[in-house]
């Protein structure tokens, strides 16, 4: 049996269209997924679920080894933005977060300080939250969510609010952790999606549009993909090489074009064969498969 | 219990760090002891105004008991206005910051998180409110006279119920209402008119906990027993449980929705 199974669920809010609507997913222990979405598709709104924040209009959430019982005894969830009592210091607030969920006072205090350490807030340990910057806060509201040892740690958008230091910091916190425990997260960073996860899960209109291991999905969707890049002023010809044989679909930006291909081999020589033909001048030619970027274009359209 | 503790704990240590516990038994201390320190002074006050000395011996001089009603009317006024603006975030605050979510997010009760904030907030009250009173008593004793300790400790315990109702009034808006203001607003209004309808309509408001603060000041100037005041005493209290019970239902509620 999964981790967690979910089946069915639905939330609405007064009456509207649901922002959730019969979504029915699995996940595994031990893994790490990522749940991917546009705005609006309802990743929040399911998290919120899972976290036992949100009653569900309909539908059921099931946890292994957990039959009724409070769910969030067995879930830390940092929520998308974060608001701590800004007068208490980290290692307050982390002890307090630790006794609310049925530990000691000296039990929380160790697991407060063992966690500061892990999160590298050691140093701020005593300092008040509102002095914090937003990758601490992020930091420490991942070091809240996991100071009762959940079997699942639920992320909402982790790294959207942060500069590209804290998003690398926060990234490679995930990456060790999921050796621990399983990781759900929402993101729409999908290189950061790519890089830590195992498995996918893409929703669209509160609706599972694609869900999978990370892997097996590319590979089942993998078209490949010619990314070519000219100098500047030579639109016209990118424009025209939508006409040629070999060229499935294109995908053009000023200077560059991505170009959904059948044959990778053949098309790339008679890609180069125009090239030098016509004399322009290449700045970068670039053979593979679809990315996740693709793919979530694709599940997100359809 | 022990996760309640936690929830008391930091509400108090909340209340401590944003000041409260420093300035809301000061204001209280003050309140109370300006009357008896005014009341002694008076005639040298009007004497220092132009007042002849025999226009100033016309002035009545209250008596001992009379000067201690008038710190509980002075905390009838300012004393309620400022509990009120002072509790009014307890529960919409959290709420309207998020900070509540991060309580939430363990395995914590509304019924826990709502009556820790309840409990803090009567701590803070009635020891504000000892300390006011206390001071108020040694001081009307030094200056003016004495008044029995048993009908001060009545008059306490009457208003103490009292203010019980105003704190829990508060807290119970603070949980409907995400406007601090309307908190505040209609908190002061339901006292009023608890008050205001139980001295207009006597006979029909024999029952009415809005008699209360009232009845405190009688129990000290006119020797009211306090025997008499049996009923409006249990309706204050039940309505102040039903409305701290009511106040865990609407938190819930309000955040089952936000």
């Amino acid at each position: 049996m999964p981790l967690l199974q979910v089946d069915k669920l639905t939330k609405t809010y007064g009456g509207g269209k649901p922002a959730v609507n019969e979504l029915s997913m699995q996940i595994r222990e031990g893994r790490c997924t990522a749940l991917l979405g546009p705005n609006g598709a309802g990743k929040t709104t399911t998290l919120r679920m899972l976290a036992g924040l949100l009653a569900p209009t309909s539908g059921s959430i099931a946890f292994k080894s957990q039959e009724g019982g409070d769910v969030r005894e067995s879930v830390g969830y940092l929520p998308q933005y974060p608001a701590f009592p800004n007068w208490m210091s980290g290692k307050e607030f982390l002890t307090y977060a630790g006794r609310l969920a049925h530990q000691s006072k000296r039990e929380a205090a160790g697991r407060a300080l063992e966690l500061l350490e892990r999160v590298g807030l050691a140093e701020a340990a005593g300092k008040r939250i509102g002095g914090y910057s937003g990758g601490m806060k992020q930091r420490l509201g991942i070091a809240q969510a996991i100071i009762h040892r959940p079997q699942l740690l639920m992320l909402d958008e982790p790294v959207s609010a942060l500069d590209p230091i804290g998003r690398r910091e926060v990234m490679s916190l995930l990456a060790e952790l999921k050796k621990e425990t399983t990781i759900l997260f929402s993101t729409h960073v999908l290189h950061d999606a790519e890089a830590v996860c195992d498995d996918v899960l893409i929703i669209r209109d509160g609706r599972t549009a694609l869900a999978g291991e990370l892997r097996a999905v590319m590979r089942a969707h993998a078209r490949p993909v010619i990314t070519l890049q000219l100098a500047e002023g030579h639109e016209t010809w990118l424009r025209q090489l939508a006409g040629r044989p070999y060229v499935r679909h294109i995908d053009l930006q000023p200077n560059e074009a991505r170009i959904g291909v059948d044959d990778l081999e053949a098309a790339r020589t008679a890609l180069l064969q125009d090239i030098l033909a016509s004399g322009v001048s290449l700045v970068r030619l670039e053979a593979g498969s679809a990315t996740l970027e693709d793919l979530f274009m694709e599940a997100v359209k359809s | 219990m022990k996760q309640w503790i936690v929830l008391y704990d930091k509400e108090m240590l909340g209340m401590l760090r944003s000041y409260k516990w420093l300035w809301l038994p000061l204001v209280f201390l003050l309140l109370g002891i300006m009357n008896p320190v005014t009341t002694y002074f008076m005639p040298q006050l009007l004497e220092a105004n132009g007042v002849s000395a025999e226009a100033a011996a016309a002035i009545p001089v209250p008596t001992a008991a009379e000067v201690l009603a008038k710190s509980l009317s002075q905390y009838n006024t300012l004393g309620l206005l400022i509990l009120v603006l002072a509790f009014m975030g307890v529960v919409a605050g959290e709420r309207l910051s998020g900070a509540d979510v991060m309580t939430l997010v363990k395995p914590v009760s509304h019924l826990k998180l709502v009556t820790a904030k309840w409990a803090s907030l009567l701590t803070l009250t009635f020891s504000s409110f000892a300390l006011g009173y206390a001071g108020t008593w040694y001081y009307t004793n030094i200056l003016i006279g004495a008044v029995p300790f048993s009908a001060v400790a009545q008059s306490f315990l009457v208003y103490g119920v009292w203010l019980t109702l105003a704190v829990t009034l508060t807290l119970f808006f603070s949980s409907l209402l995400n406007s601090l203001g309307g908190t505040a607003f209609l908190t002061l209004l339901t006292l009023a008119v608890l008050n205001l309808s139980a001295g207009f309509l006597e006979r029909y408001m024999r029952w009415s906990p809005g008699r209360l603060s009232g009845a405190a000041q009688a129990l000290l100037s006119e020797g009211e027993s306090a025997s008499r005041l049996w009923l409006p005493l249990a309706i204050g209290i039940l309505l102040a449980l039903a409305l701290a019970y009511g106040s865990t239902l609407a938190s819930k509620h309000r955040q089952a929705r936000s």
